[in-house]
C-alpha cells in the first residue's frame, strides 16, 4: 500500500473527461492495483479506479491505466506532502450483524415475538412467486405468512406478501390465509396499504431480539 | 360558456372572517392522503334559501359539521379544496365574501371586494357521506367535567398505529360517574368523576385520542354544552351546533383496574410544582431513551440525567423519604406529563421496587396515573 499526500491537479478519462484543479488530497494505491483519490472533505473518493492498474510515473506526472476498460488518471503532482509504502497484511472480512436471513432466524426461534401462539412450520416455503420467510399455524391453526424485514418496511414488502398468500390461496385447504409484515418499522403508506389488503404489521426491535437490550418494561 | 356566464348552483355570501374561522375548524378533518382527492375538501351545503348553511369535512375517521351563518342567494352544494381556499379566506382584508359555484365545470368562484378567485372543486356525489346524529340517542354532558376528564387522560394515549385500541380512550359512561382511561402500554392515566348529568344508558366505547383532542379544541373555544350521541359504530360530540363524528374503535381495551399494583413498598410525598420545574430542567439530559433517575436516601430526592454526547445533570430536593436508599428510572417525558396532569400542591409516588410499576397521584382521588420504569445500568 502506498499512501501519497500531495498538492496536485487530476484528470480523469473514461466514461466522461473530469479535471480537478489543484489541491491537497490523499491519493492511496492499493495492492490490488485500485486507486482512490480522497479530498480533504467527505467520506467517498473523489476519484477512484478499481484495480488491476498500470501505474507509470514520469516525474511530476502519474499515470493510471486501466486496462480491462480503458479509462485512465492523469496526477499532476506540484507538492509532496508525505509519500510512504507499507507492507500490510489483513485477511479479515467484513462481518454483517442484522442480515435479514439472520433476523429471520431469531424471529423463528423466538415467534411469540410476532405473535403469542403462532407455530413456524417451515422456513423459506417455495412459491411459484418466491419463498415464503416463515411459514406458520396461528393458535386458533389459520395458515400464516410472514414476511420478515430487517429494515423499515415499505409497500413493496406489504405487495410482497398479498402475492404469497394469493399463491398459497389456490390450495383451497389451506384458506383462510393470514399474512404479517415484522418489521422494526414501517413506513405509513405501508401501513395504510396493510391495512386496505388486511395484511398485518408487527414491530420488533432488533436489539432485543439479538439479545443485546433487554426489552422495555411494559404494563401489559 | 365561460365561468360567468354559467347556471349558478351554489351562491351564499357571509362575513369573510366567520367563514375563516369556520373554514379553520372544518379544515382540521380533512384528509391529507393524497389518494382520497374528495376528502382533502369541505363541502359547502345550503339545502334551501331559508335553511341553514353547513360546512362539512371528513378524512372518514373523523367528520366535522360546522354551520355558517350566511346569506343564501342560490341553493345547492360545492366541495372546494380546502387548503386553498382557507389561505385565500383568511388573507381577504374585506367584510364580505361570496361564494359561488356552477354546474358542470368543476370551478367555484370566491368573490371579495374587487378580488376574485377561482378554485378547482371536486365532484359533489364522490364526497363521503357523513354519520347521521340521532336526536334520539343524545345527552348532554357536563363540558367541563367531559373536557377536564380529556385532559388528564388523554397523554397517555398511544400514537402508535400498529396497535389501534392504544391510539383510542376509553370512556365509560354510567348514571353518576364517567371513567375515562387511556395507556400506550408504557403508562396510563385513568380518571373516574362525579357525573350529575342523566346518561341514558350505561356506554362504553374506544374514542380515538385525536377526536377527543380535537374536541378538546371546539370545547376551549366555546361556552355551550355538551352533547353527545353514541352509536354502534360511532360516537358524535356537539358543541355550539359544530358536530364531531368519529369511528368507534373496535377491539378489548386492557382491564386497567388490574393493573394497578394493590401495595406498594414505598411512598413518597413531594412538592408537585417544584418536582416538576426539576424533572423539566434535568430532563433536557434524558434523551435517546436515556433514563430519569429518581435516587432518593433519607430526607431527600436527587434527580439525575445522562446522555453521551449531550452532557449530565443532577438536582437535589428535600422528600418524605426514610428508608434504605433507593433508584429508580422513569422516561422523562412520561414522568413529566403524569406530573402535568396530577392535580395539587403535593404528588405522591408509590413504588414497589425499580421494575415495577409506579403510580403517581396528587389531591384528586378519582386520577392515577400508572408509569413503568426504565431498567438502570
Amino acid at each position: 500500500m502506498r499512501v501519497l499526500v500531495a498538492r496536485c491537479e487530476i484528470g480523469y478519462s473514461g466514461r466522461l473527461e473530469t479535471r480537478l484543479a489543484p489541491g491537497d488530497r490523499v491519493i492511496l494505491f492499493k495492492d490490488d492495483g485500485s486507486v482512490c483519490v480522497h479530498a480533504l472533505k467527505g467520506a467517498k473518493p473523489i476519484n477512484y479506479m478499481p484495480g488491476p492498474t498500470v501505474v507509470e510515473e514520469d516525474g511530476e506526472l502519474i499515470r493510471v491505466r486501466r486496462p480491462a476498460s480503458g479509462e485512465s488518471l492523469t496526477v499532476l503532482v506540484e507538492q509532496v506532502h508525505a509519500d510512504t509504502r507499507f507492507a500490510l497484511t489483513d485477511g479479515a472480512e467484513l462481518e454483517r450483524a442484522g442480515r435479514e436471513k439472520e433476523i429471520q432466524a431469531l424471529l423463528a426461534e423466538a415467534m411469540h415475538v410476532i405473535e403469542p401462539g403462532l407455530r413456524l412450520l417451515e422456513r423459506e416455503r417455495p412459491t411459484d412467486v418466491g419463498p415464503v420467510d416463515l411459514f406458520c399455524r396461528d393458535a386458533a391453526g389459520l395458515v400464516t405468512l410472514v414476511e420478515v424485514k430487517r429494515v423499515r418496511a415499505v409497500a413493496a414488502a406489504v405487495e410482497q406478501v398479498i402475492r404469497y398468500r394469493e399463491q398459497v390461496e389456490r390450495d383451497p385447504s389451506l384458506r383462510p390465509v393470514r399474512a404479517i409484515v415484522a418489521a422494526p418499522d414501517f413506513a405509513p403508506q405501508a401501513r395504510v396499504l396493510a391495512e386496505a389488503r388486511n395484511v398485518e404489521c408487527i414491530a420488533f426491535d432488533p436489539a432485543v431480539l439479538r439479545g443485546e437490550v433487554e426489552p422495555a418494561l411494559r404494563l401489559f | 360558456m365561460s365561468l360567468l356566464e354559467a347556471p349558478e348552483t351554489l351562491k351564499i355570501t357571509c362575513s369573510t372572517t366567520h367563514l375563516a374561522d369556520r373554514l379553520a375548524i372544518a379544515s382540521r378533518a380533512t384528509s391529507t392522503r393524497a389518494s382520497i382527492q374528495v376528502a382533502s375538501g369541505i363541502r359547502i351545503s345550503a339545502p334551501d334559501a331559508e335553511g341553514p348553511v353547513e360546512l362539512a369535512a371528513t378524512d372518514l375517521e373523523l367528520s366535522l359539521r360546522v354551520p355558517l351563518d350566511a346569506e343564501v342567494e342560490e341553493p345547492g352544494s360545492v366541495v372546494l379544496p380546502a387548503r386553498v381556499v382557507h389561505d385565500i379566506v383568511r388573507q381577504l382584508r374585506t367584510d364580505r365574501v361570496t361564494i359561488t359555484s356552477t354546474s358542470g365545470d368543476g370551478r367555484a368562484k370566491i368573490t371579495s371586494g374587487s378580488g376574485e378567485y377561482g378554485v378547482h372543486t371536486h365532484p359533489v356525489e364522490d364526497f363521503p357521506r357523513l354519520p347521521e346524529i340521532d336526536a334520539e340517542r343524545t345527552f348532554e354532558l357536563d363540558r367541563q367535567v367531559f373536557g377536564g376528564t380529556v385532559d388528564r387522560v388523554i397523554r397517555a394515549a398511544s400514537k402508535d398505529e400498529s396497535r389501534p385500541v392504544l391510539t383510542g380512550v376509553l370512556v365509560h359512561l354510567e348514571p353518576g360517574r364517567l371513567t375515562m382511561a387511556a395507556t400506550d402500554s408504557y403508562r396510563m392515566a385513568v380518571r373516574e368523576t362525579a357525573l350529575a348529568d342523566v346518561v341514558p344508558e350505561p356506554v362504553e366505547a374506544i374514542v380515538p385520542a385525536r377526536a377527543l383532542a380535537e374536541l378538546g379544541r371546539l370545547l376551549g373555544s366555546s361556552s355551550g354544552t355538551l352533547a353527545v350521541c353514541v352509536d354502534r359504530n360511532m360516537i358524535a360530540f356537539g358543541v355550539d351546533g359544530v358536530w364531531l363524528t368519529a369511528r368507534r374503535i373496535e377491539g378489548q381495551f386492557p382491564n386497567f383496574r388490574s393493573l394497578r399494583p394493590a401495595a406498594f413498598e414505598h411512598e413518597v410525598r413531594l412538592p408537585r410544582a417544584e418536582l416538576l420545574d426539576v424533572v423539566k430542567r434535568v430532563g433536557i439530559f434524558a434523551r435517546n431513551n436515556a433514563p430519569l433517575r429518581l435516587s432518593f436516601a433519607p430526607g431527600e430526592l436527587t434527580v439525575s440525567a445522562s446522555t453521551p454526547d449531550v452532557g449530565d445533570a443532577q438536582e437535589t430536593i428535600p422528600a418524605s423519604f426514610g428508608g434504605d436508599p433507593f433508584s429508580i428510572g422513569f422516561n422523562a417525558d412520561f414522568f413529566r406529563d403524569g406530573l402535568d396532569v396530577t392535580e395539587g400542591d403535593d404528588t405522591t409516588v408509590q413504588m414497589i421496587n425499580p421494575i415495577r410499576p409506579a403510580v403517581l397521584g396528587g389531591s384528586d382521588d378519582g386520577f392515577w396515573y400508572l408509569i413503568m420504569p426504565i431498567r438502570l445500568s
